[in-house]
């Protein structure tokens, strides 16, 4: 049967048993949420990982690859045992994005722990990754930003 | 909490694995060197802190991120947008 989330951002959604991830650890800052789901559709550039427990709980997050071609996380494989054996296909990696409300365009993504989803086993984690990635890396450089700006200028 | 004088060089061991040894003592500064087992991870407490604060962060978003700034972050991933 499938669940039922009353989504404070989406609304009533309805959860298939097998679409959801389990967080054996929790989050860092929610370390009590086990259940998830993502919202949004393969290939969207952001998704929210949504709390199947707490409607008001989701964050958003985006692929690495896409914020940083060149981005290489290296794990530790102890760190990655809750979430069950892989081969390294079934890992699926998502990077937590800060959405400063009113200005988009400054959002950063958490390259130093992205989350690990092992797509076999459902089971993901957040961890950190070796190197020197940064927590709060910026998803637009300022060439990026400008020519937004101007766009929406032209536009209105 | 238990507390432990140690001298530069000096070590205190954790259970039967983990040792955590003064290398250095600046003003301020101590310079520890942590032999762990690679199952134990070991951060500075500080970027977990920041982990939790940027997931908190990150959780006060509202939903609406402009079609146009989406469509920004897709053509950034296939490299034409710097």
């Amino acid at each position: 049967m499938p669940l039922s989330v009353r989504s404070t951002r989406f609304g009533e959604i309805e959860v298939r048993e097998e679409d959801l991830l389990e967080f054996p650890e929790g989050l860092p800052g929610f370390p009590f949420h086990r259940r998830f789901f993502l919202v949004g559709e393969e290939g969207q550039p952001i998704r929210w990982l949504h709390s199947a427990e707490d409607g008001s709980l989701a964050l958003p997050v985006a692929d690495p690859f896409l914020i940083l071609p060149t981005y290489e996380a290296e794990v530790c494989d102890e760190d990655l045992s809750p979430i069950g054996p892989f081969s390294p296909e079934d890992l699926v990696l998502l990077c937590v994005l800060v959405i400063p409300s009113g200005d988009p365009l400054s959002m950063t993504a958490n390259l130093k722990a992205p989350i690990v989803i092992n797509v076999k086993t459902r089971k993901g984690k957040q961890v950190l990754v070796s190197g020197d990635y940064p927590i709060r890396h910026p998803v637009f450089g300022p060439e990026a930003r400008r020519a937004l700006a101007e766009r929406a200028r032209g536009g209105s | 909490m238990l507390v432990l004088t140690r001298r530069v060089n000096e070590s205190i061991v954790i259970g039967d694995s983990i040792e955590v040894k003064v290398l250095e003592v600046r003003g301020d500064q101590v310079k520890l060197g942590v032999q762990a087992p690679r199952r134990v991870p070991v951060h500075r407490k500080e970027v977990f802190e920041e982990i939790v604060r940027e997931n908190r962060l990150a959780a006060e978003a509202a939903q609406v991120v402009s079609e146009e700034v989406a469509a920004l972050l897709l053509r950034k991933g296939e490299g034409r947008t710097p």
